[in-house]
């Protein structure tokens, strides 16, 4: 069944039974991805058996007596006769059962995890977000663009990797809002005692955030965290901003000292700092009239678990939960707030 | 020989430093003055939407014309001491009237309601906002710029070159009667 299947009926009775169908379908299918994986973990087990039992019986061993072996012969012939057809079944014979175990492993058992997870978010989620938040659209497979993420330019580097999931996007309240669960990681190399390696740093990891801001401006103005490498932005200078806390958590730039001061009223520098204990290390961008903030956070959001009922309340309690919190930042920085000519 | 050479290159050393502050002054003078510029910029705005305002609200509420003269003159006022000295006092006077125009508004719900007394008073905040933004970028510039008077060794060459402290612009600072903006 698909997400356009599950459009809520007009009346609530008939939107509760709906509700409870799907999630009686998805028990079904969440008892049959948890029964797959176990299936598939036996199968790993016994190809790694067969890989590695039968090399006791058919190798024979003569111990040295420091308590390492050395192999004498392979099917009652020694070793120096069958040598290479020895070398090849000793390496080939498990590595072949192993890989095969992991290929099915995966191939089937992480397969109908995924499945399953991806089923429980297009429908169980975006039922939760159309009941709970009719404003909002949620796309579990999209992201935030990596254009997005790439030139908003609050970092001093660029990324390797970029993966982006859970999209949400609508109104919220007087404000057009988009969000989505992101990760950016960068391989550099780095000189340590062993010479240069290769190091991949995960810096961010969070909510990519964006608001319609609630006030007209035209330039561009950063946020970011106090002591980090400043990326490079010619068109920009340093502003000092009159709250010392604010300065002490965030080094801005901006285009215009005039028009900062307008985006950042001393009453937006003090909520700023509140969502900067929600979320240390924020970043932030004001651009093209719209707020685009990078807000780091370890939790994986919006993410079911396989062995929980389908139906479990808690759960799903988690889920609007996590979407409150999100949303919470357009409150957090007033943005519903419409008494200037943007509205 | 040595000596002399020795002298000019210190006597140059000395140049470039003095055109470094030099520059640095100038630099900080100007901001100061964009920054006021600005300031000026958004307060003309300001006077410019009051007429609209007083109309409308005059065609809503005949009984405040007290109220809507006293507004007519501090713009008045503040249109005559824009750019001076007595610029902030003057605006300050302004807002006073406008907040006492706000509340007597608040009688009249037809006039509250009306969709062009809503776009004024928004673009009123909007302005306001800026003003206070502008006002503010003023007054950092006006820090920095006090700084390099007031600290050693820069006020050497700005003592040598006339650069004076400027004041902060404070629009509530009602009991200052000669408040300088710069």
């Amino acid at each position: 069944m698909t997400a356009q299947s599950l459009s809520p009926p007009s009346e609530p009775h008939s939107d509760n039974q709906s509700l409870g169908a799907t999630f009686r379908e998805l028990e079904v299918s969440r008892r049959q991805a948890v029964a797959t994986l176990f299936k598939s973990i036996v199968v790993l087990a016994i190809c790694i058996s067969i890989g590695t039992t039968p090399l006791p019986y058919v190798f024979e061993f003569t111990s040295t007596g420091s308590g390492s072996g050395e192999i004498t012969a392979f099917l009652g012939r020694p070793m120096s006769e069958v040598g290479d057809i020895a070398s090849v079944f000793l390496i080939g014979w498990p590595l072949v059962w192993i890989v095969a175990g992991f290929w099915w492993f995966r191939s089937r058992g992480l397969n109908a995890r995924s499945r399953y997870l991806q089923t429980f978010k297009t429908r169980a989620l975006n039922a939760m977000c159309r009941r709970h938040f009719p404003t909002l659209r949620y796309e579990p497979g999209k992201g935030m663009d990596w254009r997005i993420f790439d030139s908003c330019n609050l970092f001093a580097h660029g990324y390797s990797d970029y993966y982006s999931e859970d999209r949400f996007s609508g109104r919220w309240g007087s404000t057009d809002v988009a969000f989505a669960e992101a990760v950016a990681r960068r391989r550099y190399r780095k000189l340590t005692l062993k010479g240069f390696e290769t190091v991949t740093e995960t810096y961010f990891q969070g909510l990519i955030f964006i608001a319609d801001f609630h006030k007209h401006f035209n330039g561009t103005t950063r946020l970011i965290p106090k002591g980090e490498d400043i990326p490079d932005a010619r068109s920009e200078q340093p502003a000092e901003l009159e709250n010392p806390f604010f300065e002490s958590f965030f080094e801005t730039s901006t285009t215009d000292q005039v028009e900062v001061r307008y985006l950042l009223s001393t009453s937006m520098l003090e909520r700023f700092i509140s969502l900067h204990d929600h979320f240390p290390k924020l970043r932030a961008r004001f651009h093209n009239e719209s707020l685009l903030l990078l807000l780091p956070s370890r939790l994986d959001r919006f993410e079911p678990s396989l062995f929980r009922h389908a139906a479990n309340r808690v759960q799903f309690d988690q889920f609007v939960e996590d979407l409150d919190n999100c949303l919470n930042v357009v409150d957090e920085l007033n943005l519903n707030l419409r008494i200037w000519s943007k509205v | 020989m040595e000596g002399i050479s020795g002298l000019i290159i210190i006597s140059v050393a000395a140049l470039f430093a003095i055109a470094m502050v030099f520059n640095r002054l100038i630099a900080a003078r100007n901001a100061c003055a964009n920054a006021r510029g600005s300031i000026d910029s958004n307060l003309k705005k300001r006077h410019d939407l009051i007429p609209n305002l007083v109309k409308l609200v005059r065609a809503y509420a005949a009984h405040e014309r007290e109220t809507l003269e006293s507004v007519t003159a501090a713009r008045t006022a503040a249109i005559r001491e824009l750019g001076s000295t007595t610029s902030p006092l003057a605006e300050a006077n302004l807002t006073d009237v406008l907040i006492v125009l706000e509340a007597r508004v608040e009688a009249y719900p037809e006039l509250k309601a009306s969709g062009e007394f809503s776009r004024l008073a928004r673009t009123l905040t909007e302005l306001e906002e800026q003003i206070s933004a502008a006002r503010r970028a003023f007054n950092a510039h006006v820090m920095i710029y006090n700084n390099l008077v007031q600290q050693f060794p820069t006020l050497l060459v700005a003592r040598l070159t006339g650069f004076a402290n400027k004041d902060y612009f404070s629009t509530r600072d009602r009991s200052a009667p000669d408040v300088g903006a710069y």
